[in-house]
This record gives C-alpha cells, structure tokens and sequence, in this order.
C-alpha cells in the first residue's frame, strides 16, 4: 500500500469535463461541481468547489439535501508536476477560466451552502470529468483519513452515479428543449430510473448502471423512451394546432 | 514444420538398432531442433501479426473513407443507438463531450474530426460484424480483464485500435493486449489495496482487500 500515491491528471485538462459557457445546464448538480457568486461590480467574490459524495448530494432520490458541503476555492501558484507533492489541505484547479491562472481549493476552509441558494443564485462556472472527481475524492478522503485509494477504485464506486447524471442531462435536454424548464423532466427521469428493468428482472435501472455490461441495455431503453415521450408530445402539439 | 526424421539415421549402429544415435545425442539433437523451429515460428509470428495488421489499417481505412461521406448526425445517431455514452464517444473521438454536443446540435465539424468520428464507428461496426461481438456498446465498456480497470473504448482512445481487434478476434489474451497497451498496467490499473462491493443497502462502496 506504501506506493500507492496522490495521483496527476495528464494532459491537466482531463479533470475537466466543461468550463465557463459549455457547463451543461441540464447536468444535475454532481460531486467537483464549481460554482461561483458574482458580487454587484459583476465580479466572482466566491469560488467553491463541492465535496460530497454522489450518494450524499440528495434524498428521496431528486431532492437536494438542504445544505451542500463545498471548499473554498482561491487563486493559486501553478501546480506542481507531480500532485503528490501539493500540500495535502489543497485540490489544485488549474487554469479553472482558461485565461492561465491556477487556483486550489482549500479543505480547511469549508462551507455549507443552502442547496437552494447554490442552484439559484451562484453561478456554475466547471464541471468536472469523471478523473476530476475521482482525483477530487482521493484527495479529500487522504485528507481526511490519511489513506490513499487509487483512482481506479474510486471509479468503480462513482461510475453507477456519474452514469445516471449524464443520462439525467440527456433526458431533460431531450424533452426540456433549448433550456432548463423547471424540474418535472427531473422527476420524470427519476421517476423512471428507479422502475424495475422489467417484471422480471426486479432490478432497477438505476442500479443496472453499476454494472458495465448492462450500462448500454439501459440507455438504449432510455433513447427509446425519450423517443416515444417526444412524439407524444409532437402529437399533442399538432393537436392543439389544429 | 516436421522434426527432421533423418535423425533416426544419424549415429553408428550398435547392437540390433541399426542408424539410432545414442539416447543423449538424440536428446541434444532434438532440442536444438525444437528450438531453431521455434524461432522461425516467432519470426513467422511477428511477420504474419505485421502483415494482419496492415490488412486491419488498410480495411479500417477503406470503411473510414465510405462512412466519411455519411451526415455527421447520422454516425453520432449510430453510435448513440447501439447504446455508447457520449461522454465514450468523445473519448474515442479524441474531443470533448461540449463539442460533440455543438456537432449534434448542427455547429461545423472540421474535416479531420469528421474523419475521426467516421474511424470509430467503422472499428465498431468492424468489431460487430466481423469479428462477431454481439452488443459492442457493452463489450466496449467492459474491462478487458476483471479487476483491472481499461476497457476496449481506452485502447480507442489511445489510438491503438489493432488490440482491440486482437482481443475481439482472440488473436491475443487480455494479459497481452493489456502489455501491449501499457507494460506498467499491473501497477496503473490494478488496485491490489482495496476493493468495490455492494453493501446491505444496496450501494457500491470500497473496502480493504482479503
């Protein structure tokens, strides 16, 4: 175990899934998610970046636990080249704004933000790729415990969830249209997540996402159902048009 | 590649066996034979494993060129309906999940990303048709070797798309392909440390090995 070690994103950017205008704003808010509020000069006053885990982010399946446990984020030197030797308090977020200045995310300054406030008066400025919150995790359990579990391991325990935020994504862009329209695609999607496969097979969608080998069955179901809950509603609109 | 009967007839006669060699001296023979068989078996191998990947690149490159003429919506919509994430896409593609989302959305793609696009589903289809992989969208998210953490869409990515024919075809095992893909694999991917399980309530979660 001694020569396991804090990992380094290589190329850095890989930590990224997407920054500044191409955040997804149908993605659910997800684990390494950061988001920044705008002071009245227009300028960021405050950056953080959130902490949970996946499984700990919600209740009742779409429901945001009431506050969201999140990092201070602040501008940084450049990070070293090997991540194993930044301070253990810190997650380096290099050029978070592309404009090549670093910043790191402090684990001794900590915040609990009203997840109704987070989702509605700051603005997501990153998303981080499946690495990112893996390389995020590793370094926030180190911190916490001491111990180091490598990456690949946090990937197996992650994937499931990061899976099921994509397709959330998918599904309300694919029947909310240009932008976020509320949260009943959410509830729609979670709603039919959660149903058994089928009668047969009492396991849900949602937990088949575990599992690589059932991961595609899943989002071939979800492409047709959206299919069908599309021409539904073109149906319904060409109805009421005549 | 027959052992040399001849050998039978080496040696003087003794006794009633007429043209047998003493035992020891057939022994050392046979062995030397064996062994120079083997090294033109290896040189035989590695000039039949250059010539087979040349008709792979070759046949790759011909079913690129045909699937570059399609509509881009169309070869991601293929993709997408076998049942890859997009987020796998990307991936092999080489850019990122918003860009791909810009092309689905009709935005200009570059032709060299065309190109890209219309590489991977051509090793998809290849993998599908030719070397028989029923469901390729799950047999590519799959990892190569249980417990260790790369998959057939990491070996596209890497831009090393002959190993994932090899393991479709088994043409390699998964520990040769896996040496072949990275020889510090055992050290990267592999976690001898810790484990995933499912616990009672259902949640995959981690926990020390043994």
């Amino acid at each position: 175990m001694s020569d396991v070690v804090l990992e380094t994103p290589s190329p850095r950017d890989i930590m990224y899934m997407s920054r500044g205008d191409e955040v997804d704003a149908f993605r659910p808010l997800f684990t390494g998610d950061i988001y920044a509020k705008r002071n009245a000069g227009d300028d960021f006053e405050q950056i953080v970046i959130v902490l949970q885990h996946p499984c700990a982010l919600r209740v009742r399946g779409v429901e945001l636990v009431r506050e969201i446990l999140a990092a201070r984020i602040s501008v940084s030197g450049k990070p070293r080249s090997d991540w194993a030797d930044e301070s253990i308090r810190v997650m380096p977020v290099p050029d978070l704004f592309q404009d090549g200045a670093h910043y790191a995310a402090d684990f001794v300054d900590v915040v609990l933000i009203p997840s109704s406030e987070l989702v509605s008066k700051w603005e997501r400025v990153a998303i981080l790729s499946e690495l990112g919150v893996n390389l995020l995790t590793q370094r926030w359990v180190h911190h916490n415990s001491r111990v180091v579990i490598k990456t690949v391991t946090y990937n197996e325990q992650t994937a499931g969830p990061f899976h099921e935020a994509d397709l959330e994504a998918e599904w309300c862009m694919m029947l909310d249209g240009q932008e976020p329209q509320g949260e009943s695609a959410e509830f729609d999607f979670h709603e039919w997540i959660r149903r058994p496969w089928s009668p047969g097979v009492p396991m849900s969608r949602q937990s088949m996402l575990d599992d690589p080998q059932k991961r595609a069955s899943v989002r071939r179901a979800m492409n047709d159902e959206v299919r069908a809950r599309r021409s539904v509603e073109t149906s319904r609109d060409s109805f009421k048009d005549s | 590649m027959r052992v040399d009967t001849s050998l039978q007839q080496t040696g003087g006669s003794t006794g009633g066996y007429v043209g047998l060699a003493p035992i020891e001296q057939t022994r050392s023979t046979l062995s030397d034979q064996l062994g120079s068989i083997r090294t033109r078996v290896r040189h035989l191998d590695g000039d039949t494993r250059a010539l087979h990947e040349k008709t792979y690149t070759d046949d790759l490159d011909q079913r690129c060129r045909e699937l570059s003429k399609a509509n881009v919506t169309e070869l991601l919509t293929k993709l997408n309906d076998l049942g890859f994430a997009w987020r796998d896409i990307a991936r092999m593609v080489g850019v990122s999940v918003p860009a791909l989302q810009k092309w689905r959305r009709g935005e200009k793609i570059t032709g060299e990303n065309r190109l890209k696009l219309a590489k991977v589903l051509a090793i998809v289809e290849k993998v599908e048709n030719d070397m028989m992989v029923v469901d390729p969208a799950s047999w590519f998210e799959i990892p190569i070797k249980p417990g260790v953490n790369v998959t057939p869409v990491d070996l596209v990515s890497a831009n090393k798309s002959i190993l994932v024919f090899d393991l479709a075809s088994d043409h390699d095992t998964p520990d040769g392909v896996l040496d072949r893909f990275d020889v510090t694999w055992r050290e990267k991917f592999v976690d001898t440390a810790f484990e995933t399980f499912v616990a009672d309530d259902g949640i995959r979660s981690i926990r020390p090995r043994g």
